[in-house]
């Protein structure tokens, strides 16, 4: 089927929302916080698509319904054509093809196991003999950078670039085919942030992988991806070619959003003149219509009523906005 | 290719046991919490072991009356003085630290891995399992520990076994509560999440994940609250509801010689000082517990 | 122009640990003018936080010690004093504005009362010195005794909120939140990180301090929020006539906001430069190193260079380079000495053989 060979995994109509109990009345109706609200996307396979918003915009919440760690309300994940589900048969193979990279090195290790034991533990179940099971573990170790010695080693006793690459090592043991990278490197240093970046990459080339990057950092989705979603307030707002959307954004919450990314370039210093007003919203009481109506320069009255629908600006880069003409 | 070996490699055990005394040489307060804590240990084990072939390892026989002058104060023959029957009681405190310490560990030990399970599977599983669960611990939780005891003692008698029964069971859902606790820290930790990608069953990770990363705390409280056990059982054979007569037990040695604090004041003060000397060196075994594994 | 503010001289700290000693600052220099805007940039572990610490006398002392060095403010060295003197330069000449905003505010009082607190014990301090000071509020709230001294200071309360009403709205709209009589009566976790940061930095401008630190005032908040209040702070440097001394690890916001730039590593300054001359022609291999680690485009028309290695260790002294084992540039006398901090350009200093010495 040409959509699974091309789309290793798409989302369809995908929402999550979770009931809030407020006060003590337990039949009032429980408020909803809707972290993901009906989003929907392609996932070409062999290449980075970044997922980029601010905190609360659902980015997180996106990749644990993805890999039905919290399933979704509503919704479909599809993977190589098939429908994903979280219970049988469907969600093993979901844990064979699809792992994830967290955001927190400290917090995704656990301290009381040795590196190459925890590297190990995707293999738990594989039928093969021990030693071809220490071989998968030592070849996974070596390709992130790693040496024997580190793998008798605790997770306190090591760096959080190293516990990050231990991270790395661990989701590619069992040969996945995608992954999920939750700002992979949000919590480590600069120089150390480089150093796992190129690592990704060479992996990425090495095992033919298909990266979802989850990221704030537009910097770090700007190099290492090839397709972008901006996510804002539970929505995808604008997603298309990288390239495109970081040189040519339409969406006023996009524009806003890159215009406030800091640069190291002297002669590009913007910053300072960005206008942008307000802030994330509550999930709780999103804004009613386009949920970024109250911080948009260009909103009219239809925005405060009516849901934007995505509008194909050039091929493959939409946006949901009533008025893109005028951020042409 | 150099291959890393999976498994637990040889020399792990002594590597724990080099650290654990590493440990206690630093701490001053664990230090001697441990040996006290030692001492207590020994000799129980010892008077047990010994009693086993018929060998009595104190100085007179503990239940002989007569061995020495009525009511004498400590002396080198002595050294914690006679009773009112002339029985020797240091003979008596040592014969008695088997049953007294053991209640604390039996106690204890039931109540840890009782509490343990029902506490971190009712965490780990949520929902209406957790609630269910946590109702029936605060049922537990609502007994009164002495006033159970003696309706214990009413209905099926008295003795060693019954009341450690009865403090088994008002005495483990702290231990639910706690692990439960501690099991809600450890789900919100990424590891988890990841043994969940992995396709590792809920109890594997409950087993491999969740309880070695809980026990730490659960050890520390454990240590501290065995000294609450020697206690409330010193109490309840204070009131004369554990051990019969004439076997010696350190409660009911307070209770029978309060009468002579007055007269006779080293009567009711070694017992009473022994208890105190167990419930701090568990104390500060605890204390220096915590604080060494908190750095780590 | 106007002056140099704050003189750092030769400073260096060092913490006393179980592990041994972490020689955290190893003879830093440098300086922040007034009405400036510096940054201290570095990765962690180089020493910027102690640095910040150290000039506030908010080192924490058992572990650690100023073991050289002046920080000279306004005649004054700061280094030298001891905890009671330095308490009068605190949170009045040099404001402190850190980084998790919900910590450093106490969440059981309302935002109303906490600057209240702030602005009372400034009003106090003005009271207490020779100039007479008219504040029919300040009557109102304290009583004084006889000999006409203050009497003892209160905990926030609503009379203090109520007493310093107009003072609180001011001081709120400065840091431009919007509906500031509504967030008088807010707590702290019901407002949004930024609103929080906002409320710090009205706190420690309230005392009109000279130079307001902030330690990665922006880290914890989104890239959004982060711009607004960065253009903020540079607002508020005019306005208030404050210089700032900003620490970061992000180079890119030290480039949008920063007059000068101060880039240090292993506990020393290695360049310090005017924020346009650091980044058009970095100097440092260091500094050179960090922006080439930047992502700045896409993966095929960029080319990241990590550094190779690792941040050194701090636990001992040695008279050479820290930078020496990574440095694509090395040469014999860089093991062998430790340079100094020189002026290679015009207003732009660099610590490297590179350039001589």
């Amino acid at each position: 089927m040409e959509d699974s060979r091309d789309q290793i995994l798409k989302v369809v109509n995908l929402r999550k929302y979770y009931p809030i109990r407020r006060g003590f009345n337990p039949f009032s109706p429980a408020k909803l916080v809707k972290a993901v609200d009906d989003v929907s996307l392609e996932v070409p396979t062999g290449k980075t698509i970044a997922i980029v918003g601010e905190s609360g915009c659902g980015k997180s919440t996106l990749a644990r319904t993805i890999t039905m760690l919290s399933p979704p309300t509503s919704g479909d994940v599809i993977l190589e054509g098939e429908k994903v589900s979280h219970k049988g048969r469907k969600l093993k193979k979901l844990h064979k093809d699809v792992q994830m990279v967290f955001q927190d090195p400290d917090s995704s290790l656990d301290p009381r196991i040795r590196i190459k034991d925890l590297i190990a533990e995707p293999l738990w179940d594989l039928e093969a003999s021990k030693e071809a099971k220490e071989s998968m573990v030592t070849k996974s170790l070596l390709s992130v950078g790693l040496t024997e010695e580190h793998a008798e080693r605790f997770p306190t006793q090591i760096s959080g670039g190293q516990k990050q690459r231990v991270a790395i090592a661990r989701a590619m043991a069992s040969q996945p085919k995608l992954v999920i990278l939750d700002e992979p490197t949000s919590a480590l240093d600069a120089s150390v942030q480089a150093q796992i970046l190129k690592l990704l990459l060479q992996l990425q080339k090495e095992f033919n992988l298909t990266y979802i990057l989850i990221t704030h950092n537009l910097a770090v989705a700007h190099y290492l991806s090839d397709s972008m979603a901006v996510m804002y307030a539970g929505n995808i707002v604008e997603h298309g070619p990288t390239k495109e959307i970081v040189s040519k954004p339409r969406h006023p919450y996009t524009i806003a959003l890159i215009s406030s990314v800091p640069t190291a370039d002297p002669n590009n210093r913007k910053i300072l003149t960005t206008e942008i007003i307000g802030e994330v919203p509550s999930a709780l009481d999103p804004p009613s219509g386009c949920k970024f109506h109250p911080r948009c320069p260009f909103a009219e009255k239809r925005c405060e009523t009516e849901v934007p629908e995505e509008r194909e600006i050039s091929p493959g880069h939409f946006a949901a906005c009533h008025f893109l003409e005028k951020t042409a | 290719m150099p291959v890393v070996p999976l498994g637990r490699p040889r020399d792990k055990r002594a590597k724990a046991v080099r650290s654990a005394i590493g440990l206690l040489r630093e701490n001053k307060t664990a230090l001697a919490g441990a040996v006290i804590v030692a001492v207590f240990a020994l000799t129980a084990v010892a008077v047990y072991v010994a009693s086993l072939f018929g060998i009595t390892l104190t100085p007179y026989n503990p239940i002989q009356q007569d061995v020495g002058p009525l009511l004498a104060p400590p002396s080198l023959a002595h050294p914690f003085g006679t009773d009112l029957l002339g029985r020797d009681i240091f003979s008596r405190i040592i014969a008695a630290t088997p049953n007294d310490f053991a209640i604390g560990l039996v106690v204890i030990g039931f109540s840890l891995v009782v509490g343990t399970l029902v506490g971190s599977y009712a965490a780990f599983r949520g929902g209406l399992l957790d609630e269910a669960l946590m109702r029936v611990t605060d049922i537990f939780f609502a007994l009164p520990a002495l006033v159970l005891a003696m309706a214990i003692g009413v209905a099926l008698g008295r003795g060693i076994g019954n009341m450690t029964i009865a403090l088994m069971i008002v005495w483990w859902p702290p231990y639910a509560r706690l692990a439960r606790g501690e099991t809600l820290k450890i789900s919100h930790q990424n590891f988890i999440d990841a043994a969940r990608l992995f396709h590792l069953s809920r109890l594997r990770i409950l087993l491999k994940h969740v309880i070695p990363n809980i026990t730490t705390t659960l050890l520390v409280y454990a240590t501290l609250d065995v000294g609450t056990v020697i206690v409330v059982y010193s109490g309840l054979s204070y009131l004369g509801l554990a051990v019969t007569p004439p076997a010696p037990d350190w409660g009911e040695m307070v209770s029978s010689y309060q009468a002579y604090t007055i007269s006779a004041p080293w009567l009711p003060l070694f017992p009473g000082v022994i208890i105190a000397l167990g419930v701090i060196g568990f104390s500060l075994l605890g204390d220096g517990l915590r604080d060494a594994l908190e750095v780590s | 122009m106007a002056g140099t503010l704050l003189s750092v001289r030769d400073l260096s700290v060092v913490y006393q640990t179980k592990l041994g000693r972490l020689f955290a600052l190893d003879r830093v220099n440098f300086d922040v003018e007034k009405n400036k805007f510096v940054a201290v940039v570095g990765e962690s572990g180089c020493g910027k936080s102690t640095l910040a610490l150290s000039i506030i006398g908010l080192l924490p002392s058992p572990p650690a010690r100023i073991t050289n060095g002046e920080i000279e403010y306004k005649g004054a060295n700061l280094a030298q004093l001891d905890e009671k003197q330095r308490r009068k330069y605190r949170g009045t000449e040099l404001a402190m504005v850190f980084q998790e905003p919900l910590t450093s505010l106490n969440p059981v009082y309302r935002i109303g009362d906490q600057i209240a607190e702030a602005i009372a014990l400034r009003e106090r301090r003005e009271m207490g010195s020779l100039e007479t000071v008219e504040s029919e509020v300040m009557q109102k709230t304290y009583s004084t005794r006889s000999s006409g001294t203050p009497s003892r200071f209160r905990f926030p309360s609503r009379g203090l909120a109520k007493a310093f009403h107009k003072e609180i709205v001011s001081a709120l709209k400065q840091v431009r939140i919007p509906d500031p009589e509504q967030v008088i009566e807010r707590y702290p976790f019901e407002l949004s990180g930024g609103m929080n940061q906002r409320v710090m930095i009205a706190m420690a401008l309230s005392e009109r301090p000279a130079l307001l630190i902030a330690d990665e005032p922006t880290t914890a908040l989104d890239v959004t929020t982060q711009a607004q209040v960065l253009k903020l702070m540079r607002l508020l440097m005019h306005e208030a006539n404050t210089s700032i001394l900003l620490i970061t690890h992000d180079l890119a916001v030290a480039n949008e906001v920063a007059d000068r730039v101060v880039v240090m590593y292993g506990g020393d300054v290695v360049e310090d430069s005017e924020v346009d001359g650091l980044f058009r022609e970095p100097m440092h291999p260091y500094s050179k190193g960090l922006l080439s680690c930047i992502p700045a485009g896409a993966k095929d028309d960029t080319v990241l260079n990590p550094i190779p290695g690792n941040v050194p260790s701090l636990t001992s002294l040695s008279d050479e380079c820290k930078y020496a084992t990574r440095c694509p540039f090395v040469m014999d006398v860089c093991t062998k000495k430790k340079p100094e901090l020189l002026e290679t350009k015009k207003n732009h200093n660099a610590a490297c053989f590179l350039y001589g010495r």
